[in-house]
């Protein structure tokens, strides 16, 4: 054994930092969770999910003061539901394969609204992160089950909902309680799902009195009067109705008035100021955007200012504080400065005239998004000579602009700002400019999540921003790595440096662990001493974030990590198999084992499937050690296209002990794919019978047509599938079609009970073995229920 | 005498010239055309000489057929392009093929073998349309994901409709079991796209759900509705996509009115020893479906079969089911197209878009080549028994004057007796020849 792990890690030497250096297959894709949030001071029973999971997957918080608890090991690989989509359009679709694991998330009374960061680890890598959303109203969990809009509770309320599947739409009955605003403000790119909602809103007979499209991927946002009594249905869905487990949103219904942004956009601390509160019915309640004014005395960070609306409602509107002197004449400006304006039509420039002297560097901040304006501000520089300087828009991604000027000559410099958003203002279009010296400052940034192969070394990079003509070295260090992993004791950022790349070792003697590691960097800064933290960047954050630093967490997961000794291949690598659909095709595939591993191994699907699924099923296959060749069995469903070739990807994990004697799961992804060309299936059961009309009690003849392949012997079975809310409520007994029978008369049996209400779908399946393995083929029959005076419940 | 309906001129052209003028008597402006127009228009797009095949089924193995492994093989050469088969006797002295296909090498002498085929364009969608069409794509491969990727030039199945319009109550030009990639008729309008099946043959359930009018429908209500339909489309200027929607209607009206048509695609009435025969694969039950459709008038069958772009592990797949389907596919048919007198009359060929490279790569696969690629034909006035053509001994180029893809479809329009050298005018006025170059395989005629 020793002589093996001295193998492998002569190996891992070679490479380095991620977990799939190897080939390993690291918790992957974005982690999802179900509810995506919950209100603070609650422990909420959560529902984490991502794709290729290993059953000892462990699930971290990134901010110490949450913590999850998971109650299980991670299910099966989940399933793309029905229905599904064809030719180009089920490119539309494509998320990742998925497993889901049941976790209890604490949170403290105390946490603010907002996210926070968790992320799965295992002996491979890293990977899967996510969000959780902490609110801070009463929050509901959408019935998924629900064949009628569910009925929304007093208002305010946070909805935690999901599109499961493709071509679903979420419905919501509000019953309002008064006359005036009802606001719908619906999260989802926001917190990290990435799709773009539909919000609807219809009347008690079905007309559309508001939508709100997400075309801008920035989540819809609509506000609607409500008439005392009535009835309305808000509906959610994906823009292009798509859907899927992790396609999770937030939809907060309040009934008050909302506040977009205020004029200005912040204050300092201390003072007393006129502030334009801009908003969705503040002044008349109306749905409209218009403001009111208040004298407000900012207080100080963080600081949120109770607005009492002339309807007499109370608002916390937070606003941020900035401690600059503000700018009253724009034709006679010097730094520093701040100012707060608003653009009235569509082409405005603002110029700001601003004397600065050679050598002075200022930081120009031009902000709209930041404070909830939707204007995208730009700037334009130009010397004292009028020529142009520079130019920008946008800043790591997002609209707002953080720019670094350093003044070339002594003279009058002109700051142009101008709005690129393309849309006619309103109200709301208000930015704030601010002009101030940096002061000696720096940033560090680094990965968010790591992975380090045992005995392997690497190195880690940390960047270094330096700000207000900043240049000491910086001394950084490092806490919490995992058990075996060594660090320099000594590491400097050096005095003309901006990065520094961290020898990290793991031992290759020691088991292996997963940690949350904190790089810290300390400087000399005018005779003081500061401390930043460095900053990870998380791939599942939110996709509308209002600042970069949405996204970043402070703690960084990192695993060490081992080399899978086996992996898998396909004998037929691509193209070429023809395949009948709705039959099993065994896929013959070569198990390689190295390291003198000879264990049982786990075949399953991969999270990262081809693009179109279309439902291709394989199972989990256990492969007994010293076996090195396998046929695995792929289930093609048989509606599947016959005009382009169908794939399945597969993972294989095996149980493999650390050199403390520690089991881990280890996963690689397959080499290739199974690939499968699409012929016509071999057995097909056709449905004869029209959309059926049943009361509860009710007797059926479900009447079906088995055509098959003359090569198809044997006698075939027949079952009734039913949805799961409807199971021991339709009943049918199982049949067998022997190979002669064409003609099926099937009967159903429709139990009592008031959950027979509307229009299901019932699928009869009929099954047969070709050589041990299933052929398949379904119909479907619409059914409509009407209840019966006795399963009523409106009485 | 023709009459322009004024949707089909606004439709064609800004204008009709006088050597148009002279042109479109055979044209297959098929709207108002009557059954003397008809025969007048095939007499017309005759070459000079009683044409033998009335008919043409097109087994066009997309991806790229292997034919080293097939219909060429390399005994001599070195193991990495001989690859793992071996050639074997045929019923015609001296011509031999691969191990795979022996049911084809059975009938060998029911068939001509053209090995110097040959062209430059090695991508997929691109080489569909240099095939299917005779020209040049103005598009890079797989930059064009639409279907059909021939937007101006028609593929030679419209070309067929369009000169010798149809034989009996079925349309000209069919596609199964789904659409050929450059099957479409470009310039030529919807008139001439193809009646494309969309449903595999080999399925048991299989039937062409437009043949099957709504039993819930009765026949009066369904007469009345077309005719209100007709009433409709006459009212309104039926252009763009709407008059082609209405071509479309009226080829579905003309089927589902059609006994023939019915009893054509009605593959349950076939004896279960004939379906077996052709082989219970999508290609088999197409091949044995085209054999229907030539019988019930159809002028040109394009049957689309995938899979063959073998870059990886290309044997495995190849012996097990793409070389015995396609040799099971086709030599049952040409055997089948005989027994029933039909060979004569029917034209079959069986190729790709290329070939594959003679060296097999580091994944145990082929990948494209288009220098070199074996061209089955059978039928219609052919030659057969005999090897037309010669590649060197690796397999990389012709060894004899290489036959071109304008060459093929050249050949292939004279023996079904229409002229390869008439041009028509796009709606922007540039001249289009039918077969743009090329010069007749002469050792196949």
């Amino acid at each position: 054994m020793a002589s093996q792990w001295t193998k492998l890690a002569f190996l891992f030497a070679l490479v380095g930092l991620q977990g799939d250096a190897f080939g390993q297959q690291p918790p992957s894709g974005t982690g999802h969770a179900w509810p995506p949030g919950a209100r603070a001071g609650t422990k909420a029973k959560v529902i984490l999910g991502g794709p290729d999971w290993t059953p000892d997957s462990r699930i971290f918080s990134h901010d110490s003061r949450v913590n999850i608890l998971a109650t299980e090991k991670p299910g099966q690989v989940l399933m793309h539901e029905p229905p599904y989509w064809f030719e180009i359009k089920s490119y539309l679709n494509d998320p990742r394969l998925t497993r889901e694991v049941s976790t209890e998330i604490e949170i403290p009374k105390d946490y603010p609204s907002g996210p926070f960061f968790w992320s799965v680890a295992n002996a491979n890598g890293v990977g899967s992160t996510g969000m959780f959303m902490v609110g801070n109203l009463p929050e509901v969990m959408e019935n998924e089950d629900r064949k009628t809009p569910q009925p929304v509770p007093a208002l305010p309320v946070t909805i935690n909902g999901r599109l499961r599947k493709i071509e679903e739409v979420d419905r919501y009955l509000l019953r309002a309680t008064k006359t005036g605003l009802v606001h719908c403000e619906l999260m989802a790119r926001k917190i990290g799902s990435d799709f773009n909602a539909v919000l609807e809103v219809f009347d008690a007979k079905g007309g559309k009195i508001a939508e709100a499209f997400d075309t801008e991927g920035t989540d819809p946002i609509l506000t609607f009067v409500a008439g005392k009594d009535q009835d309305y249905v808000i509906s959610v869905r994906d823009v292009d109705y798509r859907g899927y487990r992790n396609f999770t949103y937030r939809l907060t219904m309040t009934d008050s008035p909302r506040v977009i942004t205020t004029l200005p956009a912040s204050g300092a601390s201390g003072s007393k100021t006129s502030v334009e509160f801009i908003g969705i019915g503040l002044a008349t309640g109306q749905p409209i955007i218009e403001s009111i004014t208040r004298e407000v005395t900012f207080g100080p960070t963080p600081f949120s200012y109770s607005l009492k609306t002339p309807s007499g409602v109370e608002i916390s509107v937070p606003i941020q504080t900035l401690n600059l002197p503000t700018l009253t004449n724009p034709e006679k400006a010097s730094g520093p400065f701040t100012i707060s304006r608003r653009m009235t039509q569509r082409g405005e420039q603002h110029r700001y005239k601003v004397q600065m002297k050679k050598g002075e560097t200022w930081v120009i901040a031009a902000e709209a998004h930041r404070f909830g304006s939707p204007m995208d501000p730009s700037i334009i520089i130009h010397g004292p000579d009028g020529k142009m300087i520079t130019s920008k828009d946008d800043s790591g991604g997002l609209p707002d602009i953080r720019h670094t000027f350093l003044a070339t000559t002594d003279g009058e410099y002109v700051i142009t700002v101008m709005d690129q958003s393309g849309k006619v203002p309103n109200l709301s279009f208000i930015y704030q400019l601010s002009i101030e010296k940096p002061r000696p400052d720096f940033q560090l940034k680094t990965a968010g999540v790591l992975g380090l192969p045992l005995g392997a070394k690497t190195e880690l990079q940390v960047s270094l921003t330096r700000e207000g003509g900043f240049k000491q070295p910086v001394s950084i260090s490092i806490t919490g790595l995992p058990k075996g992993v060594k660090a320099p004791e000594k590491i400097e950022i050096g005095e003309k440096a901006d990065s520094v790349k961290i020898p990290l070792e793991s031992s290759k003697d020691e088991g292996l662990d997963i940690s949350l590691v904190t790089i810290t960097g300390t400087a000399k800064v005018e005779d003081q001493t500061i401390t930043r933290v460095a900053r990870g960047t998380m791939k599942g954050g939110s996709l509308y974030p209002r600042q970069a630093s949405d996204n970043e967490v402070a703690q960084l997961l990192f695993a060490t990590t081992m080399k899978a000794p086996f992996k898998v291949k396909p004998v037929e690598a691509d193209g070429g198999r023809r395949v009948p659909r709705g039959a099993t095709h065994l896929a013959e595939l070569i198990i390689e084992r190295t390291d003198g591993f000879h264990e049982e191994i786990t075949l399953d699907m991969a999270g990262n499937q081809s693009r179109h699924r279309q439902g291709i099923f394989g199972p989990a296959v256990k492969v007994a050690g010293g076996t090195d060749k396998i046929e695995y069995p792929v289930f093609p469903p048989e509606w599947l296209e016959t005009t382009r070739t169908s794939r399945l990807a597969l993972v294989a994990m095996g149980l493999v002990k650390d050199p403390k004697g520690k089991p881990h799961w280890l996963m690689v992804p397959m080499d290739g794919q199974i690939t499968m060309s699409m012929e016509g299936a071999l057995m097909k059961l056709t449905s004869t019978s029209e959309d059926a009309l049943l009361k509860p009690g009710d007797s059926f003849a479900w009447n079906m047509r088995l055509m098959r392949n003359p090569k198809l012997d044997g006698t075939a079975k027949l079952e009734l599938i039913v949805p799961e809310p409807l199971k021991g409520l339709v009943r049918a007994k199982p049949m067998e079609i022997p190979k002669d029978q064409t003609t099926i008369s099937f009967p159903l049996e429709v139990g009592k009970s008031p959950m027979l209400v509307g229009e299901w779908m019932l699928t009869a399946r009929v099954t047969l073995l070709r050589n041990g393995h299933p052929v398949i083929s379904e119909a479907n029959l619409i059914v409509e229920f009407t209840p019966s005076a006795e399963t009523s419940l409106i009485k | 005498m023709f009459q322009l309906g004024g949707s089909m001129k606004q439709r064609f052209c800004d204008g009709i010239s006088r050597r148009q003028s002279l042109k479109i008597g055979a044209s297959g402006f098929l709207g108002g055309l009557s059954l003397p127009g008809l025969l007048h228009m095939q007499a017309t797009a005759s070459t000079g000489q009683e044409p033998k095949a009335k008919s043409c089924i097109f087994l066009f193995l997309q991806g790229g057929p292997s034919t080293i492994d097939m219909w060429d093989l390399k005994p001599d050469a070195p193991s990495e392009i001989r690859g793992p088969y071996k050639p074997i006797n045929t019923n015609v002295k001296g011509i031999m093929v691969g191990e795979h296909c022996h049911r084809s090498a059975k009938v060998a002498d029911k068939y001509a073998i053209l090995r110097s085929h040959s062209h430059n364009d090695n991508g997929h969608t691109t080489g569909f349309h240099y095939v299917l069409t005779g020209y040049k794509a103005n598009f890079a491969d797989g930059a064009n994901s639409k279907v059909p990727v021939n937007e101006l030039f028609p593929s030679l199945g419209s070309i067929v409709s369009r000169e010798l319009g149809t034989r009996g109550n079925i349309p000209p030009y069919i596609n199964m079991p789904h659409p050929l990639t450059a099957g479409g008729p470009g310039f030529y309008g919807a008139e001439h796209a193809p009646f494309v099946i969309e449903s595999d043959p080999v399925q048991p359930d299989f039937e062409l759900k437009d043949l099957l009018p709504d039993e819930k429908v009765g026949r009066l209500r369904y007469s009345r509705r077309q005719k209100a339909l007709r009433e409709l489309e006459k009212n309104n200027n039926m252009t763009g996509r709407a008059g082609t929607m209405a071509t479309y209607y009226e080829k579905a009206r003309d089927l589902v009115s059609s006994p023939i048509a019915r009893k054509a695609f009605d593959l349950g009435s076939e004896p279960a020893k004939m379906r077996e025969a052709y082989g219970y694969s999508s290609l088999g039950q197409c091949a044995l479906l085209s054999r229907r459709l030539v019988e019930a008038g159809c002028r040109f069958i394009g049957v689309d079969h995938g899979s063959w772009d073998t870059h990886f592990s290309c044997f495995p797949s190849l012996e097990k089911d793409l070389i015995p389907h396609a040799d099971q596919a086709f030599s049952t048919l040409v055997t089948d197209l005989q027994d029933r007198g039909l060979l004569d009359s029917t034209l079959v060929v069986m190729m790709g878009e290329m070939g594959r490279t003679p060296r097999i790569n580091k994944q145990a696969g082929r990948d494209h080549w288009s220098a070199t690629q074996s061209v089955l034909f059978a039928g219609g006035g052919i030659k057969p028994g005999q090897v037309i053509g010669a590649t060197d001994g690796k397999g990389m180029a012709p060894t004899t004057e290489p036959v071109g893809v304008a060459d093929i479809l050249r050949t292939i329009f004279y023996l079904m007796g229409i002229d390869s050298d008439k041009t028509y005018y796009t709606p922007l006025g540039r001249p289009v020849p039918i077969v743009s170059g090329g010069k007749l395989i002469k050792d196949l005629i």
